[in-house]
């Protein structure tokens, strides 16, 4: 309620620049957080999900090397044999069989192989984003 | 009605009436020197300008990085890779013809390209992913703050993982035509007799 006077009376302290100042800073972390965070926790699931030394890629990882190389020793079977027909070759029972047993034996060891990197590879990636990647977006923040 | 109108008085809020007086002044403090509001401006001006020009930028990275580990990507990828083993292993014909010199017909040569192939393909689909990882930790650091780094192309990927497979498979066929070709000079020397006279 007003009383008499002519008082100058500071009804209200503006500190214009550093409310736009906070005003920024949240809309900053607002940013962040909808559109960076959600990534950095697909990547942490990924990277961590599976626990122990793989990541969460490695299942499919593991299924594309075993088809790389089914894939690439029947497409070696299939050539051969339409090159030894271009040659007018053929082989008997006891050649195929010999063929059986190099082709089975070359393929597993290649599948050995595939497997194994695929396994080190994935062991590599996940250290490699541990100590590099999220380390140091952990040390930032 | 009209009782409650005589008797909302007692019920209503009380108005108070200020009594005379002359002239009440307010005035703004205002606590930020002219430096301290230009600034604030200034960065609320360039986070507007990142909004509008970055931002949509960044979101269609995001996208493309998501879209990185996508089935087509590998399939592009591990195709770039087995071109790149055929082109340098040369023509079919020749390698046939060439081993036909030394030993069975060409058995060895088609299970050690077979692997060299398998083991591109595997590198090519690992790449792939971890292209995908490394596009993502950039998104990490660009949400951080720090700059994103390079990420390596796609047929950089495909490059590398076809390097050195080839000298492997030749590695390979040669140590096994090594221990064969004692068993497949007799066939060998036909075979190169034959492609003399006929032709490859």
């Amino acid at each position: 309620m007003g009383g008499g006077g002519s008082n100058s009376v500071p009804s209200s302290v503006d500190m214009v620049a550093s409310a736009k100042n906070a005003d920024l800073i949240n809309q900053q972390w607002a940013d962040y957080q909808t559109r960076f965070q959600p990534q950095e926790a697909n990547l942490v699931q990924q990277v961590n999900g599976a626990g122990g030394l793989q990541t969460t890629l490695l299942p499919q990882e593991q299924a594309r090397a075993t088809a790389n190389v089914n894939n690439s020793f029947d497409s070696a079977a299939g050539q051969q044999t339409r090159d030894m027909a271009r040659y007018g070759q053929s082989m008997n029972a006891e050649q195929q069989q010999q063929l059986a047993t190099n082709t089975g034996l070359a393929k597993s060891a290649s599948m050995a192989n595939a497997t194994n990197t695929t396994t080190q590879t994935d062991q590599d990636m996940k250290n490699s984003i541990m100590s590099g990647g999220l380390g140091a977006a952990s040390g930032a923040v | 009605m009209a009782l409650f109108k005589q008797w909302a008085w007692l019920i209503m809020p009380h108005k108070f009436y200020g009594g005379g007086g002359s002239t009440t002044t307010t005035t703004t403090y205002n606590q930020d020197n002219p430096q301290q509001q230009a600034l604030a401006d200034v960065a609320q001006k360039k986070y507007d300008y990142y909004q509008a020009n970055y931002v949509p930028l960044e979101n269609q990275w995001m996208s493309n990085v998501s879209n990185m580990d996508s089935q087509a990507n590998h399939d592009l990828a591990t195709g770039m890779a087995a071109n790149s083993l055929k082109q340098e292993a040369g023509a079919q014909t020749q390698t046939a013809g060439s081993t036909m010199q030394g030993g069975r017909m060409m058995q060895g040569n088609y299970l050690a390209g077979a692997d060299a192939l398998a083991n591109a393909e595997t590198r090519a689909d690992m790449g792939t992913t971890n292209r995908m990882l490394q596009g993502e930790q950039g998104i990490v650091a660009m949400g951080q703050g720090q700059s994103t780094g390079a990420i390596e192309g796609l047929g950089s990927v495909a490059a590398q993982s076809v390097h050195g497979q080839n000298a492997n498979m030749e590695h390979a066929f040669n140590q096994q035509q090594a221990t064969q070709g004692i068993y497949g000079t007799g066939l060998g020397m036909a075979a190169a007799a034959g492609i003399n006279k006929y032709g490859s």
